[in-house]
Protein backbone atom coordinates (compact mmCIF):
# COMPACT_ATOMS: atom_id res chain seq x y z
CA UNK A 1 0.00 0.00 0.00
CA UNK A 2 2.67 2.10 1.18
CA UNK A 3 4.74 1.96 -2.23
CA UNK A 4 1.33 2.54 -4.31
CA UNK A 5 1.21 5.64 -2.51
CA UNK A 6 4.84 6.62 -2.97
CA UNK A 7 4.05 5.48 -6.87
CA UNK A 8 1.51 7.64 -6.89
CA UNK A 9 3.50 11.07 -5.84
CA UNK A 10 6.40 9.78 -7.80
CA UNK A 11 4.17 9.87 -10.97
CA UNK A 12 2.50 13.49 -9.92
CA UNK A 13 6.05 14.89 -9.33
CA UNK A 14 7.17 14.01 -12.76
CA UNK A 15 4.14 14.86 -14.47
CA UNK A 16 4.61 18.18 -12.70
CA UNK A 17 8.33 18.35 -13.72
CA UNK A 18 7.74 17.58 -17.48
CA UNK A 19 4.54 20.21 -17.62
CA UNK A 20 7.10 22.92 -15.91
CA UNK A 21 9.70 22.60 -18.15
CA UNK A 22 7.43 22.32 -21.40
CA UNK A 23 6.04 26.25 -19.79
CA UNK A 24 8.87 28.36 -21.52
CA UNK A 25 10.15 31.46 -20.08
CA UNK A 26 9.19 34.52 -21.43
CA UNK A 27 11.55 36.56 -23.42
CA UNK A 28 13.79 39.10 -21.82
CA UNK A 29 14.42 42.38 -23.73
CA UNK A 30 16.63 45.14 -22.52
CA UNK A 31 15.53 48.37 -22.20
CA UNK A 32 18.60 50.49 -23.62
CA UNK A 33 18.50 53.97 -23.35
CA UNK A 34 19.79 56.17 -26.30
CA UNK A 35 23.41 57.24 -25.44
CA UNK A 36 24.12 60.12 -23.56
CA UNK A 37 20.83 60.71 -22.29
CA UNK A 38 20.38 60.52 -18.60
CA UNK A 39 19.03 56.99 -16.61
CA UNK A 40 15.73 56.45 -17.35
CA UNK A 41 13.27 56.48 -13.85
CA UNK A 42 11.67 53.32 -14.39
CA UNK A 43 12.23 50.78 -12.08
CA UNK A 44 12.56 48.07 -14.76
CA UNK A 45 13.24 45.26 -12.10
CA UNK A 46 10.28 45.38 -10.28
CA UNK A 47 8.22 44.48 -13.73
CA UNK A 48 11.21 42.94 -16.06
CA UNK A 49 10.49 44.07 -20.15
CA UNK A 50 9.27 40.57 -21.94
CA UNK A 51 8.24 40.08 -25.59
CA UNK A 52 5.29 38.56 -24.24
CA UNK A 53 4.58 40.87 -21.70
CA UNK A 54 5.31 43.88 -24.44
CA UNK A 55 2.94 42.36 -26.63
CA UNK A 56 -0.11 41.26 -24.30
CA UNK A 57 0.38 45.46 -23.20
CA UNK A 58 0.02 45.56 -26.65
CA UNK A 59 -2.99 44.18 -27.39
CA UNK A 60 -4.69 45.65 -24.20
CA UNK A 61 -3.59 48.81 -25.41
CA UNK A 62 -5.55 48.65 -28.76
CA UNK A 63 -8.74 46.70 -27.11
CA UNK A 64 -12.04 48.33 -26.58
CA UNK A 65 -12.80 45.68 -24.10
CA UNK A 66 -11.33 48.22 -21.06
CA UNK A 67 -14.14 50.37 -21.40
CA UNK A 68 -17.83 49.94 -20.29
CA UNK A 69 -19.33 49.72 -23.50
CA UNK A 70 -16.49 48.79 -25.81
CA UNK A 71 -16.32 51.15 -28.01
CA UNK A 72 -12.88 52.81 -26.99
CA UNK A 73 -9.58 51.66 -26.49
CA UNK A 74 -6.59 53.58 -25.30
CA UNK A 75 -5.63 53.95 -28.52
CA UNK A 76 -8.82 55.93 -28.89
CA UNK A 77 -7.35 59.56 -27.24
CA UNK A 78 -3.47 58.63 -27.93
CA UNK A 79 -2.86 57.54 -31.83
CA UNK A 80 0.50 56.56 -32.79
CA UNK A 81 0.77 58.92 -35.78
CA UNK A 82 0.29 61.73 -33.52
CA UNK A 83 3.02 61.10 -31.12
CA UNK A 84 0.13 58.82 -29.05
CA UNK A 85 -1.83 62.02 -28.13
CA UNK A 86 -5.69 62.91 -29.56
CA UNK A 87 -4.77 64.80 -32.71
CA UNK A 88 -7.22 67.45 -33.45
CA UNK A 89 -8.84 67.74 -30.01
CA UNK A 90 -8.52 70.71 -27.70
CA UNK A 91 -10.06 67.61 -24.74
CA UNK A 92 -10.81 64.64 -25.50
CA UNK A 93 -14.28 62.10 -25.73
CA UNK A 94 -14.78 59.43 -23.51
CA UNK A 95 -17.55 56.22 -24.22
CA UNK A 96 -20.85 58.30 -25.31
CA UNK A 97 -18.98 61.21 -26.24
CA UNK A 98 -18.54 62.17 -22.58
CA UNK A 99 -16.21 65.27 -22.47
CA UNK A 100 -12.87 65.38 -20.51
CA UNK A 101 -11.41 68.55 -19.40
CA UNK A 102 -8.05 68.30 -20.66
CA UNK A 103 -5.63 67.53 -23.75
CA UNK A 104 -5.14 64.09 -23.87
CA UNK A 105 -1.20 63.68 -23.30
CA UNK A 106 1.13 62.28 -25.29
CA UNK A 107 3.27 59.16 -24.70
CA UNK A 108 6.68 59.59 -25.60
CA UNK A 109 9.99 58.41 -23.59
CA UNK A 110 7.95 57.62 -20.48
CA UNK A 111 10.49 55.94 -18.73
CA UNK A 112 11.83 59.19 -17.62
CA UNK A 113 8.73 60.71 -15.97
CA UNK A 114 8.13 60.08 -12.38
CA UNK A 115 4.89 61.96 -12.20
CA UNK A 116 1.98 61.50 -15.37
CA UNK A 117 -1.30 63.86 -16.18
CA UNK A 118 -0.79 67.12 -16.70
CA UNK A 119 -1.17 67.81 -12.58
CA UNK A 120 1.38 65.57 -11.66
CA UNK A 121 -1.28 63.41 -9.86
CA UNK A 122 -0.18 59.89 -10.79
CA UNK A 123 3.03 58.86 -9.50
CA UNK A 124 3.89 55.58 -11.38
CA UNK A 125 3.38 54.50 -14.73
CA UNK A 126 2.40 51.20 -13.56
CA UNK A 127 -0.61 52.62 -11.85
CA UNK A 128 -1.53 55.29 -14.45
CA UNK A 129 -3.65 52.96 -16.58
CA UNK A 130 -6.30 52.74 -13.45
CA UNK A 131 -7.24 56.18 -14.31
CA UNK A 132 -8.92 56.09 -17.73
CA UNK A 133 -10.30 52.83 -16.65
CA UNK A 134 -11.96 54.35 -14.30
CA UNK A 135 -13.03 57.63 -15.32
CA UNK A 136 -16.66 58.07 -15.63
CA UNK A 137 -15.63 60.70 -18.78
CA UNK A 138 -13.08 58.40 -20.59
CA UNK A 139 -13.50 54.08 -20.18
CA UNK A 140 -16.25 54.32 -17.26
CA UNK A 141 -14.99 50.73 -16.26
CA UNK A 142 -13.89 49.30 -12.78
CA UNK A 143 -11.40 47.09 -12.40
CA UNK A 144 -13.26 44.32 -11.36
CA UNK A 145 -15.22 44.47 -14.70
CA UNK A 146 -11.80 44.32 -16.86
CA UNK A 147 -10.72 41.68 -14.98
CA UNK A 148 -13.53 39.66 -15.48
CA UNK A 149 -13.74 40.13 -18.88
CA UNK A 150 -10.43 38.97 -19.38
CA UNK A 151 -11.11 35.89 -17.67
CA UNK A 152 -13.23 34.41 -20.14
CA UNK A 153 -12.18 35.52 -22.84
CA UNK A 154 -10.72 32.86 -25.07
CA UNK A 155 -7.05 34.74 -26.07
CA UNK A 156 -6.21 36.59 -23.07
CA UNK A 157 -5.34 33.92 -20.31
CA UNK A 158 -3.23 32.17 -22.46
CA UNK A 159 -1.56 35.44 -23.10
CA UNK A 160 -1.34 36.23 -19.54
CA UNK A 161 0.00 32.59 -18.60
CA UNK A 162 2.88 33.48 -21.21
CA UNK A 163 3.53 36.40 -20.09
CA UNK A 164 3.73 36.25 -16.00
CA UNK A 165 3.54 32.36 -15.66
CA UNK A 166 -0.36 32.06 -14.27
CA UNK A 167 -3.56 31.83 -16.38
CA UNK A 168 -5.22 33.92 -12.61
CA UNK A 169 -5.75 38.22 -14.02
CA UNK A 170 -5.76 40.42 -11.32
CA UNK A 171 -4.64 44.14 -11.41
CA UNK A 172 -0.68 44.00 -11.29
CA UNK A 173 -0.40 41.28 -14.05
CA UNK A 174 -3.18 43.70 -16.68
CA UNK A 175 -1.41 47.30 -15.51
CA UNK A 176 2.57 45.79 -15.61
CA UNK A 177 1.50 44.19 -18.86
CA UNK A 178 0.02 47.70 -20.29
CA UNK A 179 3.29 49.70 -18.29
CA UNK A 180 5.80 47.10 -20.43
CA UNK A 181 4.29 48.65 -23.61
CA UNK A 182 3.83 52.34 -22.77
CA UNK A 183 7.47 52.08 -20.89
CA UNK A 184 8.50 51.22 -24.50
CA UNK A 185 7.54 53.87 -26.67
CA UNK A 186 10.88 55.72 -27.03
CA UNK A 187 11.09 58.45 -29.58
CA UNK A 188 14.92 59.50 -30.65
CA UNK A 189 15.33 59.18 -34.06
CA UNK A 190 14.33 62.81 -35.00
CA UNK A 191 16.42 64.98 -37.14
CA UNK A 192 18.08 66.61 -33.78
CA UNK A 193 18.85 63.39 -32.92
CA UNK A 194 20.71 62.29 -35.93
CA UNK A 195 22.60 65.37 -35.72
CA UNK A 196 23.25 64.88 -32.49
CA UNK A 197 24.61 61.73 -32.93
CA UNK A 198 26.95 63.30 -35.94
CA UNK A 199 25.13 60.79 -38.19
CA UNK A 200 26.86 61.38 -41.58
CA UNK A 201 25.37 63.91 -44.09
CA UNK A 202 22.77 65.26 -41.99
CA UNK A 203 23.05 69.00 -40.66
CA UNK A 204 20.63 71.72 -39.58
CA UNK A 205 19.82 74.71 -42.39
CA UNK A 206 20.74 78.09 -41.34
CA UNK A 207 17.61 78.82 -40.07
CA UNK A 208 16.99 75.57 -37.84
CA UNK A 209 20.50 76.26 -36.44
CA UNK A 210 19.10 80.40 -35.62
CA UNK A 211 15.88 78.66 -34.03
CA UNK A 212 18.32 75.99 -31.74
CA UNK A 213 20.31 78.67 -30.53
CA UNK A 214 16.81 80.63 -29.72
CA UNK A 215 15.41 77.87 -28.67
CA UNK A 216 18.57 77.14 -25.88
CA UNK A 217 18.33 80.51 -24.93
CA UNK A 218 14.26 81.49 -24.12
CA UNK A 219 12.90 77.90 -23.86
CA UNK A 220 15.39 75.04 -23.10
CA UNK A 221 15.40 75.50 -19.25
CA UNK A 222 12.19 74.21 -18.90
CA UNK A 223 12.04 72.04 -22.43
CA UNK A 224 15.41 70.81 -21.26
CA UNK A 225 17.55 68.31 -24.23
CA UNK A 226 17.54 66.14 -24.82
CA UNK A 227 13.84 65.07 -23.04
CA UNK A 228 12.56 68.47 -24.04
CA UNK A 229 11.21 68.69 -20.52
CA UNK A 230 12.53 68.84 -17.52
CA UNK A 231 9.90 66.77 -16.61
CA UNK A 232 8.70 69.42 -13.45
CA UNK A 233 5.58 72.05 -13.60
CA UNK A 234 5.22 75.14 -14.32
CA UNK A 235 3.08 78.07 -14.74
CA UNK A 236 2.87 79.36 -18.01
CA UNK A 237 0.79 82.57 -17.46
CA UNK A 238 -2.11 81.04 -19.50
CA UNK A 239 -5.41 82.61 -17.91
CA UNK A 240 -7.49 80.43 -16.44
CA UNK A 241 -10.69 79.16 -18.61
CA UNK A 242 -13.67 79.65 -16.77
CA UNK A 243 -15.66 76.71 -17.62
CA UNK A 244 -12.63 74.53 -16.98
CA UNK A 245 -11.58 75.85 -13.53
CA UNK A 246 -8.83 73.86 -14.16
CA UNK A 247 -6.41 75.09 -11.46
CA UNK A 248 -3.52 72.08 -12.29
CA UNK A 249 -0.84 71.11 -9.73
CA UNK A 250 -3.01 72.31 -6.91
CA UNK A 251 -5.71 70.05 -6.69
CA UNK A 252 -3.13 67.54 -6.04
CA UNK A 253 -0.80 69.29 -3.24
CA UNK A 254 -3.42 71.97 -2.12
CA UNK A 255 -0.07 74.20 -1.97
CA UNK A 256 -1.26 77.92 -3.49
CA UNK A 257 2.48 77.85 -4.24
CA UNK A 258 0.88 75.24 -7.01
CA UNK A 259 -1.73 76.89 -8.52
CA UNK A 260 -1.90 76.78 -12.34
CA UNK A 261 1.11 74.89 -12.15
CA UNK A 262 1.01 72.29 -14.82
CA UNK A 263 3.59 69.21 -16.15
CA UNK A 264 6.39 70.86 -18.83
CA UNK A 265 5.13 68.27 -21.84
CA UNK A 266 8.13 67.38 -24.04
CA UNK A 267 8.01 68.90 -27.47
CA UNK A 268 9.43 65.92 -29.46
CA UNK A 269 6.95 65.25 -32.48
CA UNK A 270 5.25 68.55 -31.19
CA UNK A 271 4.69 69.30 -35.46
CA UNK A 272 2.18 66.51 -35.11
CA UNK A 273 0.56 66.47 -31.26
CA UNK A 274 -2.05 69.72 -31.70
CA UNK A 275 -3.93 71.12 -30.60
CA UNK A 276 -1.45 72.67 -27.61
CA UNK A 277 -1.33 73.43 -24.18
CA UNK A 278 -3.22 71.65 -20.58
CA UNK A 279 -6.87 72.29 -22.57
CA UNK A 280 -5.60 72.73 -25.91
CA UNK A 281 -6.39 76.07 -26.83
CA UNK A 282 -3.66 76.53 -29.23
CA UNK A 283 -4.75 75.12 -32.91
CA UNK A 284 -1.12 75.80 -34.00
CA UNK A 285 2.15 75.59 -33.24
CA UNK A 286 2.78 79.79 -34.51
CA UNK A 287 0.13 80.27 -31.98
CA UNK A 288 1.84 78.78 -29.43
CA UNK A 289 5.49 80.52 -30.57
CA UNK A 290 3.07 84.13 -30.18
CA UNK A 291 1.74 83.51 -27.04
CA UNK A 292 5.15 82.87 -25.34
CA UNK A 293 6.75 85.87 -27.56
CA UNK A 294 4.09 88.43 -26.68
CA UNK A 295 0.96 87.48 -25.35
CA UNK A 296 2.35 86.40 -21.63
CA UNK A 297 1.24 88.37 -18.93
CA UNK A 298 4.36 89.18 -17.06
CA UNK A 299 2.85 90.88 -14.16
CA UNK A 300 1.21 87.86 -13.13
CA UNK A 301 2.83 87.24 -9.68
CA UNK A 302 2.83 83.87 -10.15
CA UNK A 303 3.93 83.22 -13.38
CA UNK A 304 7.56 80.71 -13.89
CA UNK A 305 10.63 82.99 -13.26
CA UNK A 306 12.09 81.92 -16.60
CA UNK A 307 9.16 83.54 -18.17
CA UNK A 308 9.34 87.22 -16.51
CA UNK A 309 11.31 88.65 -19.51
CA UNK A 310 9.30 88.83 -22.94
CA UNK A 311 10.96 87.24 -25.23
CA UNK A 312 9.22 89.60 -28.35
CA UNK A 313 10.46 87.26 -31.16
CA UNK A 314 10.68 88.88 -34.57
CA UNK A 315 9.22 87.56 -37.66
CA UNK A 316 12.12 85.83 -38.94
CA UNK A 317 12.72 84.23 -35.68
CA UNK A 318 9.52 83.01 -34.55
CA UNK A 319 10.09 81.07 -38.01
CA UNK A 320 13.86 79.88 -37.34
CA UNK A 321 11.77 78.88 -34.18
CA UNK A 322 9.41 76.90 -36.04
CA UNK A 323 11.89 75.16 -38.33
CA UNK A 324 13.71 74.21 -35.02
CA UNK A 325 10.50 72.27 -34.09
CA UNK A 326 10.04 70.48 -36.61
CA UNK A 327 13.70 68.89 -36.32
CA UNK A 328 12.23 67.23 -33.52
CA UNK A 329 9.67 64.93 -35.84
CA UNK A 330 10.81 61.31 -35.46
CA UNK A 331 9.13 59.69 -38.32
CA UNK A 332 10.51 56.21 -36.89
CA UNK A 333 8.82 56.29 -34.16
CA UNK A 334 5.65 57.36 -35.48
CA UNK A 335 5.30 54.36 -37.51
CA UNK A 336 6.93 51.99 -36.05
CA UNK A 337 5.65 48.64 -36.68
CA UNK A 338 6.07 47.38 -33.30
CA UNK A 339 4.01 49.84 -31.33
CA UNK A 340 0.76 49.57 -34.13
CA UNK A 341 -1.94 47.83 -34.13
CA UNK A 342 -1.34 44.32 -33.05
CA UNK A 343 -2.66 42.21 -36.67
CA UNK B 1 -25.52 39.59 15.79
CA UNK B 2 -21.83 39.86 14.00
CA UNK B 3 -20.53 41.09 17.36
CA UNK B 4 -21.37 38.54 19.18
CA UNK B 5 -20.15 35.97 16.43
CA UNK B 6 -16.90 38.05 16.52
CA UNK B 7 -16.28 37.57 20.43
CA UNK B 8 -17.43 33.97 19.80
CA UNK B 9 -14.77 33.60 17.47
CA UNK B 10 -12.33 35.45 19.69
CA UNK B 11 -13.08 33.18 22.42
CA UNK B 12 -12.51 29.97 20.46
CA UNK B 13 -9.69 31.08 19.06
CA UNK B 14 -8.05 31.33 22.22
CA UNK B 15 -8.82 28.30 23.03
CA UNK B 16 -7.67 26.32 20.34
CA UNK B 17 -4.35 27.94 19.25
CA UNK B 18 -2.74 27.79 22.60
CA UNK B 19 0.80 28.89 23.24
CA UNK B 20 2.51 27.85 20.27
CA UNK B 21 0.83 31.08 17.96
CA UNK B 22 -0.50 34.18 19.13
CA UNK B 23 -3.08 36.49 17.57
CA UNK B 24 -3.70 40.57 17.80
CA UNK B 25 -7.47 40.95 17.79
CA UNK B 26 -8.55 44.60 16.88
CA UNK B 27 -12.36 44.93 18.41
CA UNK B 28 -14.31 48.01 17.14
CA UNK B 29 -16.68 49.64 19.96
CA UNK B 30 -18.94 52.92 19.39
CA UNK B 31 -19.47 53.93 23.05
CA UNK B 32 -18.33 51.09 24.91
CA UNK B 33 -20.59 48.63 23.20
CA UNK B 34 -19.63 46.32 20.29
CA UNK B 35 -19.67 48.19 16.46
CA UNK B 36 -21.92 47.14 14.20
CA UNK B 37 -22.04 47.89 10.59
CA UNK B 38 -26.14 49.19 9.94
CA UNK B 39 -26.83 49.37 13.20
CA UNK B 40 -27.92 52.18 13.92
CA UNK B 41 -26.50 53.86 18.28
CA UNK B 42 -28.55 56.47 19.43
CA UNK B 43 -26.13 58.78 22.21
CA UNK B 44 -29.45 60.48 22.66
CA UNK B 45 -32.66 62.42 21.67
CA UNK B 46 -31.28 64.38 19.12
CA UNK B 47 -27.30 62.20 17.96
CA UNK B 48 -27.18 59.21 16.52
CA UNK B 49 -24.79 57.17 14.25
CA UNK B 50 -25.12 54.35 11.71
CA UNK B 51 -21.91 53.09 10.33
CA UNK B 52 -21.66 51.41 6.52
CA UNK B 53 -17.68 50.83 6.04
CA UNK B 54 -15.22 50.84 8.51
CA UNK B 55 -11.27 49.79 7.28
CA UNK B 56 -8.20 50.89 7.26
CA UNK B 57 -4.51 49.62 6.51
CA UNK B 58 -2.54 48.40 10.00
CA UNK B 59 1.32 48.60 8.89
CA UNK B 60 4.98 48.24 10.61
CA UNK B 61 3.66 46.21 13.04
CA UNK B 62 6.14 45.68 15.52
CA UNK B 63 7.32 44.23 19.40
CA UNK B 64 9.17 45.72 21.41
CA UNK B 65 10.94 44.45 24.98
CA UNK B 66 12.03 46.83 27.61
CA UNK B 67 12.70 49.33 24.38
CA UNK B 68 14.63 47.24 22.24
CA UNK B 69 12.71 45.96 19.09
CA UNK B 70 12.24 42.26 19.04
CA UNK B 71 10.54 41.49 15.89
CA UNK B 72 9.09 43.65 12.81
CA UNK B 73 6.77 41.99 10.56
CA UNK B 74 6.86 43.31 6.69
CA UNK B 75 3.32 43.08 5.91
CA UNK B 76 0.63 45.09 5.19
CA UNK B 77 -3.37 43.86 6.87
CA UNK B 78 -6.20 45.55 5.60
CA UNK B 79 -8.56 45.33 8.39
CA UNK B 80 -12.32 45.58 7.48
CA UNK B 81 -15.79 45.85 9.58
CA UNK B 82 -17.86 43.58 6.62
CA UNK B 83 -14.83 40.54 6.96
CA UNK B 84 -14.31 39.83 11.11
CA UNK B 85 -11.37 37.74 10.09
CA UNK B 86 -9.00 40.40 8.66
CA UNK B 87 -9.40 41.90 11.91
CA UNK B 88 -7.46 39.04 13.59
CA UNK B 89 -3.72 39.06 12.87
CA UNK B 90 -1.41 36.10 14.10
CA UNK B 91 1.74 36.61 15.45
CA UNK B 92 4.76 34.88 17.02
CA UNK B 93 4.81 33.72 20.48
CA UNK B 94 7.92 35.94 21.61
CA UNK B 95 8.17 38.00 25.12
CA UNK B 96 7.42 41.59 24.63
CA UNK B 97 5.83 44.54 26.98
CA UNK B 98 5.29 47.14 23.82
CA UNK B 99 3.71 46.81 20.49
CA UNK B 100 3.56 49.50 18.01
CA UNK B 101 1.90 49.65 14.37
CA UNK B 102 0.93 52.03 11.82
CA UNK B 103 -2.44 53.01 10.90
CA UNK B 104 -1.59 53.58 6.98
CA UNK B 105 0.61 53.48 4.26
CA UNK B 106 4.45 54.46 4.36
CA UNK B 107 5.32 56.89 1.29
CA UNK B 108 7.49 54.63 -0.36
CA UNK B 109 4.88 52.10 -0.26
CA UNK B 110 2.61 54.94 -1.66
CA UNK B 111 5.11 55.74 -4.74
CA UNK B 112 6.21 51.82 -5.50
CA UNK B 113 3.85 51.45 -8.89
CA UNK B 114 1.07 48.68 -8.81
CA UNK B 115 0.89 46.22 -6.04
CA UNK B 116 -1.15 43.36 -5.23
CA UNK B 117 -2.99 41.19 -2.27
CA UNK B 118 -3.94 44.23 0.77
CA UNK B 119 -2.56 46.78 -1.69
CA UNK B 120 -4.82 45.62 -4.71
CA UNK B 121 -6.09 49.09 -6.17
CA UNK B 122 -9.20 47.03 -6.54
CA UNK B 123 -9.85 46.82 -2.65
CA UNK B 124 -11.34 50.36 -3.19
CA UNK B 125 -8.40 51.98 -0.91
CA UNK B 126 -6.51 53.68 -3.53
CA UNK B 127 -6.74 56.93 -5.23
CA UNK B 128 -6.22 56.58 -9.08
CA UNK B 129 -6.17 60.46 -9.73
CA UNK B 130 -4.00 61.32 -7.04
CA UNK B 131 -1.97 58.09 -6.35
CA UNK B 132 -2.19 56.95 -3.61
CA UNK B 133 -4.04 55.08 -0.48
CA UNK B 134 -6.48 55.80 1.85
CA UNK B 135 -5.68 54.95 5.11
CA UNK B 136 -8.24 55.01 6.67
CA UNK B 137 -11.93 54.74 5.83
CA UNK B 138 -15.08 55.56 7.80
CA UNK B 139 -18.42 56.21 6.16
CA UNK B 140 -22.22 56.19 7.26
CA UNK B 141 -24.87 58.24 8.22
CA UNK B 142 -25.29 60.94 11.14
CA UNK B 143 -27.82 63.14 12.95
CA UNK B 144 -24.44 65.42 12.80
CA UNK B 145 -23.61 65.55 9.04
CA UNK B 146 -24.87 68.58 7.15
CA UNK B 147 -25.29 66.66 4.12
CA UNK B 148 -28.95 66.93 3.15
CA UNK B 149 -29.22 63.02 3.23
CA UNK B 150 -27.21 62.75 6.55
CA UNK B 151 -24.22 60.98 4.92
CA UNK B 152 -20.91 61.22 5.81
CA UNK B 153 -17.40 60.09 4.22
CA UNK B 154 -14.03 60.74 5.85
CA UNK B 155 -11.30 58.80 3.39
CA UNK B 156 -8.24 59.58 5.12
CA UNK B 157 -4.73 59.47 3.05
CA UNK B 158 -2.18 61.33 1.65
CA UNK B 159 1.60 60.85 2.11
CA UNK B 160 3.58 64.33 0.32
CA UNK B 161 4.44 66.56 2.64
CA UNK B 162 3.01 68.73 4.39
CA UNK B 163 0.01 66.60 4.48
CA UNK B 164 1.42 63.26 5.37
CA UNK B 165 -1.24 61.20 6.87
CA UNK B 166 0.18 57.68 8.53
CA UNK B 167 0.05 57.79 12.28
CA UNK B 168 1.97 55.54 14.66
CA UNK B 169 0.35 53.61 17.48
CA UNK B 170 2.18 52.83 20.87
CA UNK B 171 0.53 50.65 22.90
CA UNK B 172 1.93 48.94 26.21
CA UNK B 173 1.15 45.22 27.23
CA UNK B 174 1.14 44.18 30.28
CA UNK B 175 0.65 40.56 30.16
CA UNK B 176 1.61 39.29 26.81
CA UNK B 177 1.12 35.06 27.52
CA UNK B 178 -1.99 35.45 25.84
CA UNK B 179 -3.30 36.47 22.80
CA UNK B 180 -3.71 40.67 22.72
CA UNK B 181 -7.18 42.19 22.43
CA UNK B 182 -6.91 45.69 20.64
CA UNK B 183 -10.08 48.06 21.45
CA UNK B 184 -10.66 51.06 18.87
CA UNK B 185 -13.42 53.42 20.02
CA UNK B 186 -15.02 55.08 16.57
CA UNK B 187 -16.90 57.14 19.17
CA UNK B 188 -13.91 59.04 20.15
CA UNK B 189 -12.86 59.90 16.69
CA UNK B 190 -16.62 60.86 15.93
CA UNK B 191 -16.44 63.32 18.82
CA UNK B 192 -13.15 65.19 17.65
CA UNK B 193 -14.94 65.89 14.25
CA UNK B 194 -16.49 69.18 13.53
CA UNK B 195 -19.29 68.32 11.13
CA UNK B 196 -20.19 72.12 10.37
CA UNK B 197 -16.74 72.18 8.79
CA UNK B 198 -16.81 68.93 7.22
CA UNK B 199 -18.59 66.13 6.54
CA UNK B 200 -16.51 64.87 3.99
CA UNK B 201 -12.97 64.45 3.51
CA UNK B 202 -12.32 63.11 0.85
CA UNK B 203 -8.60 64.39 -0.99
CA UNK B 204 -5.26 64.56 1.09
CA UNK B 205 -4.89 67.61 2.64
CA UNK B 206 -5.07 69.90 6.08
CA UNK B 207 -8.44 68.05 6.90
CA UNK B 208 -6.98 64.56 6.74
CA UNK B 209 -3.98 65.47 8.42
CA UNK B 210 -6.11 67.06 11.40
CA UNK B 211 -8.64 64.00 11.61
CA UNK B 212 -5.81 61.38 11.12
CA UNK B 213 -3.88 62.53 14.03
CA UNK B 214 -6.82 61.49 16.17
CA UNK B 215 -6.27 58.02 14.75
CA UNK B 216 -3.85 57.23 17.29
CA UNK B 217 -5.82 57.93 20.48
CA UNK B 218 -8.52 55.67 19.84
CA UNK B 219 -6.82 52.37 20.00
CA UNK B 220 -6.01 51.00 24.02
CA UNK B 221 -5.21 47.89 24.82
CA UNK B 222 -8.38 45.41 26.36
CA UNK B 223 -7.48 43.43 29.66
CA UNK B 224 -6.04 40.77 28.55
CA UNK B 225 -5.23 39.21 31.73
CA UNK B 226 -5.90 35.20 32.69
Amino acid sequence: MKNKILFFFFCVFSIGLISFSIQSDPELIEFVAPKKWPKPVYNFPKNPLTEEGFQLGRKLFYDPILSRDSTISCASCHLQYTGFTHVDHAVSHGIEGRKGTRNSPVLINLAWNSTFHWDGGVNNLEVQGINPIKHPAEMDNSLEEVIRRLSISETYPALFKKAFGSTEINTASIMKALTQYTVSLVSSNSKYDQIRRKEKGIVFTDQEKNGLKLFQAHCASCHKEPLFTTTFFANNGLKIDSLLNDVGRYSITQQPKDSMQFKIPTLRNIEFTFPYMHDGRFRKLKDVINYYSDGINTKDKHLSSQLLTPMNFNEMQKKDLLAFLLTLTDKTFLYDKRFSFPK
Amino acid sequence: MKGFLLFCLIFIHVHIVGQEKKSIQFVPFFNNLPLELGKKYVLNDSTWFEFSTCRFYVSNLSFLNEGKLKQKVNEFYLLDLDEPSSLLIDIQNNQFDQVSFSIGIDSTTNVAGILDGALDPINGMYWAWNSGYINFKLEGTSSQSTEKNKSFEFHLGGYLAPYQTIQTVHLPIRNNSNDILIGFEILAFMKEIDFKKSSNVMIPGSNAVQLSSILPSIFTVLSNEK
